[in-house]
């Protein structure tokens, strides 16, 4: 059950693009639907039609997990640093941290050179210490 | 600013992406104006966070993200966890807006694979600004349990 929850989470936090989201708990307030409540968090008002529209495909896989209509809420990104910066910061981490494993797994060491790396200086105790260069130099 | 991930292999064969911060200064702009391009003007080293000693390495992918330096961190984060989302990295160079932003990727790893590595790439410069460099959380989705 875990795994199917999972990866119902993951399929829908894809489908808008690896928002955070989770089935709500502790939702305040007292509804119809409150335990078929889906948070999305960091969807600022002029993006969420559009994200909810992206839901569509996995609507009704929604509903089926959920028993029933589920309701949406969107949080914004300033409520949800505000509010909810623990769980908005560990769910990106986590969606990243997959492409950042796969990709030291499949690295092929021998692919042909860009270019070679530089060494330079980070900015130091006053402003305009810094090195003001890319960190590479073409191939 | 700029944020540039490098992932590169030393003589000796040892890997790693080494991520770079740069800042412009207190500019806002609805699109990167061109004065502000990596190859114009990369802004000034700030942040450095190296997992290989820099020199003479070679640089198998890069990604370049360029953002206004007042920009909320929140949405810094957020675009790059969703930057895999947004680009598709169909050849071995691609750039693109994506107002405010704007990115620029390198990659001479097999095609394939360019859609992880952008993910990959996008991801270490997170982990880096969030302190989270050392360990990588966990594959599956955190727990539900934190407010």
């Amino acid at each position: 059950m875990t795994d199917a929850r999972d990866d119902l989470i993951r399929r829908i936090s894809d489908s808008l693009s690896g928002r955070p989201v989770r089935w709500a708990r502790d939702v305040v307030g007292d509804y119809d639907g409150r335990d078929r409540t889906l948070e999305v968090f960091n969807a600022d008002p002029a993006e969420q039609g559009d994200l909810f529209r992206r839901l569509r495909p996995v609507r009704k896989e929604m509903e089926a997990f959920a028993g029933g209509p589920v309701i949406v809420i969107f949080h914004t990104r300033a409520e949800s640093a505000r509010l909810y910066s623990g769980f908005v910061e560990q769910a990106l981490l986590a969606e990243v941290a997959v492409d950042v494993d796969i990709a030291e797994r499949e690295l092929d060491v021998e692919v042909p050179a860009l270019g070679t790396d530089v060494v330079l200086r980070p900015r130091g105790r006053d402003p305009g210490t810094g090195s003001n260069a890319l960190p590479r130099r073409a191939a | 600013m700029l944020l540039t991930a490098q992932r590169v292999v030393s003589p000796g064969g040892t890997r790693g992406v080494n991520v770079y911060q740069y800042l412009h200064g207190s500019y806002v702009w609805p699109r990167v104006p061109d004065g502000f391009l990596p190859d114009v003007n990369p802004g000034e080293l700030v942040n450095q966070w190296l997992e290989v000693l820099p020199g003479s390495n070679r640089i198998v992918s890069f990604l370049d993200v360029v953002a206004p330096d007042e920009i909320a961190a929140s949405d810094v984060h957020q675009r790059l966890a969703s930057l895999k989302y947004h680009v598709q990295a169909r050849s071995h160079r691609t750039e693109a807006y994506w107002d405010p932003y704007w990115m620029r990727f390198g990659s001479a790893i097999v095609a394939g694979s360019l859609q992880t590595e952008l993910g990959a790439l996008a991801g270490h410069i997170l982990l880096s600004l969030t302190g989270n460099r050392g360990g990588l959380a966990p594959r599956g989705r955190p727990a539900e349990s934190e407010s």
